[in-house]
């Protein structure tokens, strides 16, 4: 499947126009990486934002020094990841790097740059997007707290949490495309 | 006393830069201006509200309340906004907000947001940038929090934090915490 049919029939970006996927089409480079290819690591930052079209990329984060790292969770086919860096400057969380052969769309951070600094019509729709799935992000870890503090005590907090904590690391992470 | 563009720019000097005066001064239009005594609640924590608020005069203060006690979140002051996960999401409040002293404060509806686009686009475009700033660099921080706690809980659960309930506390009170606009 090519970018284009990917972008036109992913549920994500079911409300982008036509001229908004040609503009992202022509935007982001795909690309096919092999089996453990580390697309960034935890402490750097300045990468490029990736959009998943197929395969799964894993994201893990060290134990401290020299004693390992634990998977934190798989992103998927449509899951977009390396957003938050670049929004703000702040240096990666996790390290990911390719769970087996994954195709992916990259934005440069020059590009994702332009793209998010723009008042163009475009640009606008991107940060309108990306506020939008911020804040829903948010609001679902917000919801996975007030879930955890309504427990009677603490053990019961604790499996609530953990129950969920795959998906609250998850979703910390990952980022969605742009999508209306 | 009506806002001016002046007092706005002043007040929300990030969001302002690069835009017209003019253009602030329809952007104003668009705001409904209220005055508030100390002890209202504007917000409503878990509740729908599809209202923007940017803070001109006076103290806010944010808040949960778990089993009838409340967990202090912070201060809102002048230069903040509020109500910004719940007006771009589309989902429930993260928190009751309440005037500490009397305020005033400009309301931006859920249906003029659309007019922003038109009137003043360098506006719109930082204030959404303004607002996924913050919102990724809390989610960044919740990141930061969790993978510590992971990999004490790793390898040797239970030893993280004296009291779970505790620490999903401290993780709600620094995440929620206003950080200072750009």
């Amino acid at each position: 499947m090519n970018f284009k049919t990917f972008l036109e029939t992913a549920p994500e970006f079911s409300s982008l126009s036509a001229r908004d996927i040609d503009d992202f089409e022509h935007i982001m480079r795909v690309n096919t990486y092999p089996d453990g290819h580390e697309f960034f690591k935890e402490g750097t930052g300045g990468h490029d934002v990736y959009l998943i079209i197929d395969g799964e990329v894993s994201v893990t984060h060290k134990k401290g020094i020299e004693r390992g790292s634990f998977e934190i969770g798989l992103l998927k086919a449509g899951e977009m990841f390396g957003l938050l860096s670049a929004i703000t400057d702040l240096k990666h969380e996790a390290t990911c790097y390719a769970a087996g052969p994954v195709v992916a769309a990259s934005m440069p951070n020059q590009a994702f740059k332009l793209l998010f600094g723009s008042n163009s019509a475009l640009g606008l729709h991107f940060q309108s997007y990306i506020t939008s799935q911020l804040a829903r992000d948010y609001s679902s870890l917000i919801n996975l707290l007030r879930t955890a503090l309504s427990a009677k005590n603490d053990e019961e907090s604790r499996i609530i949490f953990s129950s969920y904590n795959d998906n609250i690391s998850k979703n910390a992470t990952k980022q969605r495309p742009p999508v209306h | 006393m009506l806002t001016s563009s002046q007092e706005f720019i002043e007040k929300f000097p990030a969001l302002s830069v690069h835009t017209p005066q003019a253009e602030i001064d329809t952007l104003l239009c668009s705001l409904e201006e209220s005055y508030l005594t100390a002890g209202e609640i504007i917000i409503h924590d878990n509740s729908v509200s599809e209202t923007l608020y940017f803070i001109l005069n006076g103290k806010l203060s944010s808040y949960i309340e778990r089993n009838g006690e409340k967990i202090d979140l912070g201060v809102l002051n002048p230069g903040d906004i509020a109500g910004e996960v719940s007006f771009f999401g589309n989902c429930n409040t993260t928190a009751s907000v309440i005037t500490i002293t009397d305020c005033r404060i400009l309301k931006l509806h859920k249906t003029d947001l659309v007019k922003l686009q038109e009137i003043t686009p360098e506006f719109l475009s930082r204030l959404l940038r303004t607002i996924s700033n913050i919102l990724a660099t809390r989610l960044l921080t919740s990141d930061k929090l969790l993978y510590q706690y992971l990999s004490i809980e790793s390898e040797q659960p239970g030893s993280s934090h004296t009291s779970f309930i505790d620490w999903c506390t401290e993780l709600y009170q620094r995440i929620h915490h206003h950080p200072e606009m750009p």
